[in-house]
C-alpha cells in the first residue's frame, strides 16, 4: 500500500512539475472574421503565408506604458473591425529592445512587427533579420512619398524598404516660462522670432538662470537619456562646424579644433559654471528645477500636467549658416519568422497612414509632410506646446534635417563612444584627449 | 521488522535495493531539474565558448580563439579582472569584519536588542533594485544626501562619488556591504550563541581579558562559520552584478566593469554569445580554483571540536 501511494505521489509531482513547462498562453484574440479580403496580394517572400480570410493575430512589440499600449490597442481595433487582422501589443523598455529582438529571433518567438530605432535598426537590417516590405511603395493610396525623404531613406537598406518611420523630427528646447519670467529674461521662442536665438545665447542664459540657492539649473541637454547618450551633442557640434563621423560613417572626424572647443565649452558649463545638471544627478525638467532642456517632441505629452508654464523652441543656431539639425528615427518593421507577411505589411501601412499619424500626432512628431504641415498639428487640442512653438520647433527646421548617423555595427560604436564620454564627464580625460581617444578606438570599428 | 543485512559480501539485499529505488525516485525531480537547468547549460556554455555565436549572425567553430582574444587582445577584459579582484579584496574582509562586529555587539540580552537586529537585517530583505536606486540618489553629486550634508554642515564640496574612476567601486562595495551584512550577522550570531559558556568561564578563571577571550575562545569556536561566510562572500563578490548595473552601469567608462557585468554586456548588448561564454568559463574556473584553495586551507584555519 505504501509503495502504491509513493508511486502515485511521485507521478503526480512529475506531472505538476512538467505541466507548467508545456503550457502555452492562449491570449484572446480581438479579431473578427472578415468578409472583406485583405488588400495585399500574396508575395513571393511569404514565410508560410496562406491566402485565406481566416482571422490573423499579429504581435507588435513597442515601448511605452500601459496607457500607450491601450491606446494602440484601441487604434488597432479599427483595423480588426475592417479586416481579418488583429494586433496584440506588448511592451518593452527601449534600452532592452535590441536584446529582446535578438533573443526572440534566435528562439523563434519574435514578434511579427516591432519598433526599431536608429541606434540599432541597421544591425538588424544588415543581418537579414527584417523582411523586405518594399511592397508599400506600390500602394498609391498609402502615399509612401508623403513621408519625408530624409527620414524614409533611413528605413531603406540596399535599395529595399525594411522600416517605415513613424516619428522623426528635430529635438526641441523646452523652457520653463516661470523661471524666465521671474528672472526677467526673454525666452528662447521670443529670441528665435527676433532672430537672436543662438548657442552662445543659450549658454549665457543657462549661466544667468542658474541659482544654487534654490537648486535651479539653467540647462540640461541630458534629459530623458542618461549621460551615456553622447548623441545629444550632435546639434551643438554641427552648429559649430564640427562632426563626429563622416556622413558615410567610414571616417572618424571628431579630432578637430572645433570639436575640442565645443567639448571644452560644454565641460565648463557643467563643472565651472555649474549651470548644467551634473551627469548622474536625477534632476529633470519636469521637477521645475531646470530652466531649459533638450528633448524630443514626444516628451511634451508626459509634461502636460506639470505645475509650471512651459513651451518649446527650436534648437539654436551657431556660426555655421544652415547647419543641419539632427533627427533620430523610429519605425515599424516586419521581423524574420513572421508567418503572415502580407497581413503584417497591411498592419504597418495602417498604423503609419495619414489618418493614424494624425491620430497619434500628440505623441509623436509626424513623419508625413501633409500631417506635419496641417492645421490640426499646429492647433492640437493640448494647450502646450503653443502653435507658435510647434511651428518653430517642428516645421521650420525641416529643411535642414539630418538623420543621426547609423551603421550596421552602430551598437559597438555606441558602446565605445559612451565609455570614452564617461571619462570625459569624470574629468579623467581633457577635451583634446577625449577626441583623440575616440578617434583611436572608434576608427577600427568604422566601415565594417 | 528488522532489516536484513547484506547476505553475502558485496551484495545488497532485495529490501535495500527497493529502498534505493524509491529514494532515487523521490529525488529524481530535483535531479532532472539539476541536470536540465544546471548541468546541460554548463556543458552548452563550454561548447558555445568555442564558437563565435551571435544571436543575429549565426555560429562558427573557432576553437580557442575566444580565450586567446580574451587573454591577449582585450584590454577591457584585463580591466574587468582587476576591477573584480579589487571589489572582492575590499568587500570580503570588510563585510566579514563588520558583520562579526555587529554580531558580537548584538549578542547581549539588553532591552531593544531585537529592534537593533531587525534594523540591521532589514536591508537584506530589500530588493537589490530598490536598494541600488536609493543609494544612487544618495550618492548624487550635487543633490545627493551625502554631498548635501558635507556642503551644509562641513562646508566641503563632496566628490563625484559615482563619476570618479577611483571611487566608483569603493562606493558600490559600501552599498553592497550594507545590504549583505544583515544575513552574515545572523549567521555569526547563531554561531556565537552555540559557543559553550564554560569555555569563557574557564578562560576568565585563567585571567584572560575580553580581547584574549575573543581571540582564543570565540574565534576558534566560530571558525567553521567564519570559513563558510568567507567562502560564500568570495563567491558572491566574484558574481556581483545587480548593484553595478543599477548604480554605475560599469562606469565611468569601464572602471567598474566586473566579470558578470562584462558577460552581460557581451552577451545581451553586443550579442556575442560565444565570447561571453568564454568569459563565463573563465569565471567558473576562477571561482572553482579559489574555492578549492580555501577548502584545502580549512584544515589550517578551521578548528573542529571533533
Amino acid at each position: 500500500m505504501k509503495k502504491i501511494l509513493s508511486m502515485v505521489l511521485t507521478i503526480l509531482l512529475v506531472f505538476v512539475a512538467f505541466s507548467g513547462c508545456t503550457q502555452q498562453s492562449k491570449s484572446p484574440s480581438s479579431s473578427v472574421p472578415s468578409t472583406a479580403p485583405s488588400s495585399a496580394a500574396s508575395s513571393d517572400n511569404n514565410e508560410g503565408d496562406t491566402q485565406s480570410y481566416d482571422p490573423v493575430t499579429l504581435k507588435l512589440l513597442m515601448t511605452g506604458d500601459t496607457a500607450r499600449a491601450d491606446r494602440f490597442a484601441s487604434i488597432f481595433q479599427k483595423l480588426a473591425d475592417e479586416t481579418n487582422i488583429s494586433v496584440e501589443v506588448s511592451l518593452s523598455a527601449a534600452s532592452e529592445l535590441p536584446t529582446k529582438y535578438a533573443t526572440e529571433i534566435a528562439a523563434g518567438t519574435a514578434p511579427d512587427i516591432g519598433w526599431f530605432m536608429d541606434s540599432f535598426m541597421m544591425d538588424f537590417m544588415a543581418n537579414g533579420n527584417l523582411i523586405d516590405i518594399s511592397a508599400v511603395k506600390d500602394d498609391a493610396d498609402y502615399k509612401y512619398n508623403d513621408i519625408f525623404p530624409a527620414v524614409s531613406k533611413l528605413g531603406q537598406y540596399d535599395g529595399k524598404v525594411y522600416l517605415i518611420p513613424f516619428t522623426a523630427g528635430a529635438r526641441c528646447i523646452y523652457f520653463n516660462k516661470d523661471i524666465f519670467g521671474a528672472a526677467g529674461f526673454e525666452d528662447p521662442l521670443t529670441l528665435y522670432n527676433e532672430g537672436e536665438w543662438t548657442w552662445d545665447k543659450l549658454f549665457d542664459l543657462a549661466v544667468n538662470l542658474t541659482d544654487k540657492s534654490t537648486g535651479t539649473y539653467g540647462l540640461s541637454l541630458l534629459n530623458y537619456g542618461n549621460p551615456k547618450d553622447w548623441t545629444v551633442l550632435y546639434d551643438f557640434v554641427w552648429a559649430y562646424g564640427a562632426d563626429f563621423f563622416s556622413k558615410d560613417m567610414t571616417k572618424a572626424e571628431m579630432n578637430s579644433p572645433e570639436m575640442i572647443s565645443c567639448l571644452q565649452r560644454y565641460y565648463d558649463l557643467i563643472y565651472t559654471d555649474g549651470a548644467h545638471v551634473k551627469p548622474g544627478d536625477q534632476i529633470t525638467f519636469e521637477s521645475g528645477q531646470v530652466a531649459m532642456c533638450r528633448n524630443q517632441f514626444s516628451f511634451s505629452k508626459s509634461i502636460q500636467d506639470v505645475d509650471f508654464d512651459w513651451d518649446i523652441a527650436p534648437l539654436p543656431a551657431g556660426p555655421v549658416k544652415d547647419a543641419p539639425v539632427g533627427t533620430g528615427v523610429a519605425g515599424y518593421s516586419v521581423l524574420k519568422g513572421c508567418k503572415h507577411v502580407d497581413e503584417a505589411i497591411e498592419a504597418v501601412k495602417f498604423i503609419t497612414n495619414t489618418e493614424q499619424q494624425s491620430e497619434l500626432m500628440d505623441l509623436f512628431a509626424p513623419t508625413r509632410e501633409s500631417v506635419l504641415n496641417s492645421d490640426a498639428f499646429l492647433n492640437a487640442s493640448e494647450s502646450k506646446p503653443s502653435p507658435e512653438g510647434r511651428k518653430a520647433a517642428c516645421i521650420d527646421s525641416l529643411e535642414n534635417l539630418r538623420a543621426f548617423p547609423s551603421a550596421p555595427n552602430m551598437n559597438d560604436i555606441n558602446t565605445k563612444m559612451k565609455e570614452i564620454m564617461d571619462y570625459f564627464y569624470a574629468g579623467s580625460l581633457s577635451a583634446s584627449d577625449t577626441v583623440a581617444k575616440m578617434e583611436e578606438e572608434v576608427t577600427p570599428l568604422l566601415g565594417k | 521488522m528488522k532489516q536484513q543485512k547484506r547476505t553475502r559480501k558485496g551484495k545488497i539485499s532485495r529490501l535495500e535495493r527497493n529502498e534505493y529505488k524509491y529514494g532515487f525516485l523521490f529525488i529524481s525531480i530535483m535531479l532532472v531539474g539539476y541536470i536540465v537547468f544546471l548541468i546541460i547549460p554548463l556543458i552548452s556554455t563550454f561548447g558555445l565558448s568555442l564558437t563565435n555565436y551571435s544571436l543575429i549572425n549565426g555560429s562558427q567553430y573557432v576553437g580557442l580563439e575566444n580565450y586567446k582574444t580574451m587573454l591577449t587582445d582585450d584590454p577591457t577584459f584585463v580591466r574587468t579582472m582587476w576591477n573584480t579582484l579589487f571589489f572582492s579584496v575590499l568587500f570580503v574582509p570588510s563585510s566579514i569584519f563588520l558583520s562579526l562586529g555587529l554580531a558580537v555587539m548584538l549578542n547581549k540580552n539588553i532591552p531593544g536588542v531585537g529592534l537593533f537586529r531587525t534594523i540591521v537585517f532589514t536591508p537584506y530583505v530589500t530588493t537589490i533594485a530598490v536598494w541600488g536606486i536609493v543609494w544612487k540618489f544618495v550618492f548624487q553629486t550635487d543633490n545627493g544626501a551625502i554631498n548635501l550634508l558635507l556642503r551644509q554642515v562641513f562646508n566641503v564640496t563632496g566628490p563625484m562619488w559615482l563619476y570618479n574612476e577611483h571611487l566608483a567601486i569603493p562606493v558600490v562595495v559600501v552599498t553592497a556591504m550594507l545590504k549583505s551584512m544583515g544575513m552574515n550577522m545572523i549567521i555569526f550570531l547563531t554561531a556565537l550563541k552555540s559557543v559553550p559558556k564554560m569555555y569563557y568561564e574557564a578562560a576568565e578563571l585563567d585571567g584572560a581579558t575580553g580581547l584574549k577571550r575573543f581571540i582564543y575562545v570565540t574565534l576558534p569556536s566560530i571558525s567553521p562559520t567564519l570559513f563558510l561566510n568567507m567562502v560564500v562572500s568570495v563567491i558572491n563578490s566574484l558574481k556581483v552584478f545587480g548593484i553595478i548595473q543599477i548604480m554605475t552601469e560599469g562606469g565611468p567608462g569601464t572602471s567598474s566593469y566586473v566579470f558578470v557585468y562584462y558577460i552581460y554586456q557581451m552577451a545581451f548588448k553586443k550579442l556575442q554569445f560565444g565570447y561571453a561564454s568564454a568569459i563565463s568559463v573563465f569565471l567558473f574556473v576562477l571561482i572553482m580554483i579559489l574555492t578549492i584553495v580555501q577548502w584545502k586551507m580549512r584544515k589550517r584555519w578551521v578548528y573542529y571540536e571533533n
